[in-house]
């Protein structure tokens, strides 16, 4: 039985799953949100005054007031409290995500220079295991390939863009080389999972760099480069896939066959190979 | 009335664009809470709640996203925080080693494949489920699943991807009947 078929079959049973009425009680929910609305306004207008809201309706006592609780005289400290937290949370967040943008702008940069090449898609040593093996017998394969695959050279366009000649469209093409080097190393990375035994855990040098092709494959979608629909629907394939590559607890071999199968359908593979190659 | 408008009217105050608002939105959010909760006492509060929620901080809505989407993230943090907190009220009245119950396939004794079906999907993980339900069952995309989950559209991809896998094993010997 196919994906397809089963597929079929759950979202056309599924519909029988805690099927809702047909008919929605609007009316007594709309009311029990207007009272409770009504209570809470009430309790406000009560806890700045002293007294209850001339204008409020009174409404049964039902929702007791959050003013009325004890823990109100400490809000001001929980909201200082959370708002330090939320602070910090935000400043690393951006943190991280500077340093992603920082990462591909270098790419971005060493691809436009040409004068360096781009630093290698695999960590320096590669990890022990199956999937290190596999891996740098990966890595000396897109190793061996000419400068201009691997690197993605644009003679031409370099020049212009190094020179600030490039016309108000033209930073595509900046993207197109970023995006190339990036489905090259994606290929690098999808063979070397595909090229590994089913029950191999992931090391965490792969997950590492599974997870920095994560963020890159995220911030491409965000990107120029993701507008293109044809390179954007092999990006999100790709997104599920290194998803469910770093979901993979150990070496499950049914969330393994997973993979193997999203490979199948997806035809990621060689998806991945005819758009590094700019077919 | 564009979103932008129906929200300036709601926050000056005006009480028809608080029902035109409710109106709006309100059938897609308890058919929502209805298929999670497969119950109409806990559908209707988790509606509620959500649009109380909703009223409440409106003023803090940037329309980064669609007041739609808003609404839902709202919605689905309001199911998801309710359904565990009647898990654990449900655990502590008839003991925990009940609920692994509904994810052990029995052939014999379940022989209704629907059934089964219904079994399976409760004994999925809170957030498979909830993205299969959203996906599969109410039609919701995968961009909107993410933007109310506050996830990524491949983590909600991936997580439907699982979600189906688990059903498959769970229904495989029921395989024959799939497609009949």
């Amino acid at each position: 039985m196919s994906d397809e078929q089963f597929e079929e079959f759950l979202k056309r049973e599924a519909q029988a799953y805690n099927p809702p009425p047909s008919a929605v009680p609007h009316e007594e929910m709309w009311e029990t949100i207007r009272a409770s609305r009504a209570a809470h306004a009430a309790g406000e207008a009560r806890a700045v005054t002293g007294r209850p809201a001339a204008g409020a309706p009174r409404v049964g006592g039902a929702m007791p007031s959050r003013t009325d609780k004890p823990t109100l005289k400490y809000a001001s400290l929980i909201g200082m409290a959370a708002t330090l937290v939320l602070g910090i949370g935000i400043g690393r967040y951006a943190l991280q995500r500077d340093a992603a943008v920082t990462q591909l702008a270098s790419q971005i940069e060493s691809a436009i220079s040409g004068q360096q090449q781009p630093s290698s898609p695999f960590p320096d040593k590669m990890p022990d295991g199956p999937i290190g093996v596999a891996g740098a017998t990966a890595a000396s394969l897109v190793n061996s390939l000419p400068s201009g695959a691997r690197g993605m050279r644009v003679p031409t366009r370099v020049a212009a863009v190094r020179t600030g000649e490039v016309a108000a469209g033209e930073p595509n093409a900046a993207m197109q080389i970023v995006s190339r080097n990036h489905l090259s190393r994606a290929e690098a990375l999808v063979s070397v999972v595909a090229a590994s035994p089913a029950d191999a855990a992931m090391d965490s040098l792969t997950g590492r760099w599974a997870r920095d092709m994560l963020t890159n494959t995220r911030l491409l979608l965000d990107s120029p480069a993701g507008e293109d629909p044809v390179r954007r629907r092999l990006l999100e394939d790709l997104e599920t896939v290194l998803v469910q590559l770093l979901q993979r607890t150990g070496g499950a071999v049914d969330e393994r066959a997973l993979i193997d199968r999203t490979l199948e359908r997806t035809q990621l593979l060689s998806r991945l190979r005819s758009g590094a190659a700019g077919i | 009335m564009t979103d932008a408008q129906l929200i300036a009217e709601v926050l000056r105050g005006d009480p028809r664009a608080e029902r035109q608002l409710y109106d709006a939105h309100v059938d897609r959010i308890y058919r929502l809470a209805w298929r999670m909760a497969g119950d109409e006492t806990l559908a209707r509060d988790f509606t509620q709640d959500t649009f109380i929620r909703a009223f409440d901080k409106l003023g803090d809505f940037r329309g980064d996203s669609s007041l739609s989407t808003w609404l839902h993230s709202i919605a689905t943090s309001v199911i998801l925080n309710g359904l565990k907190k009647v898990q654990r009220i449900h655990g502590r009245e008839i003991g925990g080693d009940e609920l692994p119950e509904v994810m052990i396939p029995v052939r014999d004794a379940e022989p209704d494949l629907k059934l089964r079906l219904r079994r399976a999907i409760e004994g999925l993980p809170d957030g498979y489920r909830t993205v299969f339900v959203m996906h599969d069952v109410e039609g919701f995309t995968h961009e909107e699943i993410g933007a109310a989950l506050g996830i990524q559209v491949g983590t909600s991809k991936a997580q439907l991807s699982r979600a189906r896998a688990k059903l498959r094993d769970q229904l495989s010997d029921f395989a024959g009947e799939w497609a009949s």
